[in-house]
């Protein structure tokens, strides 16, 4: 589990006010093989990681699960973020967000790296005071920030991986990860940059149907023509 | 004279029975080259139902079968119909989802609670949103 990570748990502590909510029940299939033994798994969950500024806007958010590596790189950037768009004043926020996200969407959009955020407040003061003052790079600064980043995620490391089970595991989350990272990511900021400031409740919705396809007002969570279609006795109504 | 009239009253009744016997085998011959005789009802209509009868009852697809009744509704309800009835109310599940730690994370209550505390630390909100809960083992 990402939150049981030293790593993780650690770097969300000290530079976030973490809090969790549930948007429904997860499904939950049981077998019972009728000898004793009962298979317990959860189904189609998914999970959205938003940061926000302390009034509640949503200013950039993470769809899908991650690698513990590309989510601190993530976070990190999350967090300068938060900075930079508040540098000029709360009441400039809404237009340096819709800026920050047009941009990095455009980019994406040609393929090219997305900008980046660096901090460059004085490096003293922000190893003692913790200080932050971000700034945003294009081009070869920001690939130069990305490879920083990948090689500082490099050094968090992979869990051991002790069977092929876990191998297996970790595939589909590496896979998971780099389609996040790709075609939601893209998703995201095309849909902050259309909705302007916004609380997390305002998104929910649109983010679990349009990005992460599920659909949180239907009961079968959109799964239903995939449960019914080999059905045998699917039109079959009981008296 | 008494003895001669006897022989041929005799006579007369054996040639009489022969004629009816011969008569008889005649007719019975007559009858073999007419319809055959009825065979054996029992093993006929009881033990062994004609074979056009039952193929024509039991497996000409004239109309399909009704699916066995006690298999699709009472053992196997459609699962639209378990999903929807059986399902829905948690009350009746005996299943409990073990409740663990959420992680090595201090997480806030609520929303509200992270929200007070960014406005005094200046940190932002960290929003993890999810299907089930945190705190369950199975989320």
């Amino acid at each position: 589990m990402l939150f049981s990570r030293e790593d993780v748990a650690a770097f969300v502590n000290r530079y976030f006010e973490p809090v969790w909510e549930s948007v429904r029940p997860v499904p939950i299939v049981r077998i019972d093989f009728g000898n004793g033994n009962v298979l317990t798994r959860t189904l189609h969950g998914n999970i959205a990681t938003y940061v926000c500024s302390a009034d509640g806007q949503v200013l950039d958010l993470l769809a899908g699960i991650y690698t513990p590596a590309v989510y601190l790189q993530r976070l990190q950037q999350f967090r300068l973020l938060a900075n930079y768009v508040d540098q000029q004043g709360t009441a400039k926020r809404a237009e340096r967000l819709r800026d920050y996200h047009k941009g990095q969407l455009a980019a994406l959009t040609k393929d090219g790296p997305p900008m980046a955020l660096l901090n460059v407040a004085d490096r003293g003061k922000a190893r003692i005071e913790r200080g932050v003052k971000a700034m945003l790079v294009l081009g070869d600064q920001a690939r130069a920030v990305a490879t920083r980043d990948a090689a500082l995620a490099k050094a968090v490391g992979e869990p051991k991986l002790d069977s092929l089970d876990d191998l297996a595991t970790w595939k589909a989350l590496a896979k998971d990860t780099e389609t996040n990272e790709s075609v939601r990511r893209k998703q995201v900021h095309e849909l902050l940059a259309s909705v302007g400031p916004a609380v997390p409740q305002a998104l929910t919705r649109r983010i679990y149907k349009d990005i992460l396809h599920a659909d949180l007002e239907d009961p079968y969570l959109g799964l239903g023509s995939s449960l019914f279609a080999s059905y045998p006795f699917k039109d079959d109504r009981p008296h | 004279m008494w003895q001669a009239k006897r022989f041929s009253w005799t006579a007369t009744l054996v040639g009489a029975a022969l004629l009816v016997g011969s008569a008889s085998v005649v007719i019975s011959q007559e009858k073999k080259t007419g319809p055959p005789t009825r065979l054996d009802r029992a093993k006929n209509e009881v033990i062994e139902r004609p074979t056009k009868v039952v193929v024509h009852q039991t497996s000409a697809p004239k109309t399909p079968r009704p699916l066995d009744m006690t298999k699709t509704l009472r053992i196997e309800p459609p699962v639209r119909t378990i999903v929807t009835k059986a399902s829905a109310p948690a009350a009746g599940d005996k299943f409990v989802n073990p409740k663990v730690q959420p992680g090595k994370v201090r997480w806030h209550p609520t929303l509200t609670a992270a929200c007070a505390a960014a406005s005094k630390s200046k940190k932002p909100i960290l929003l993890f949103q999810m299907m089930g809960k945190l705190d369950d083992q199975f989320c």
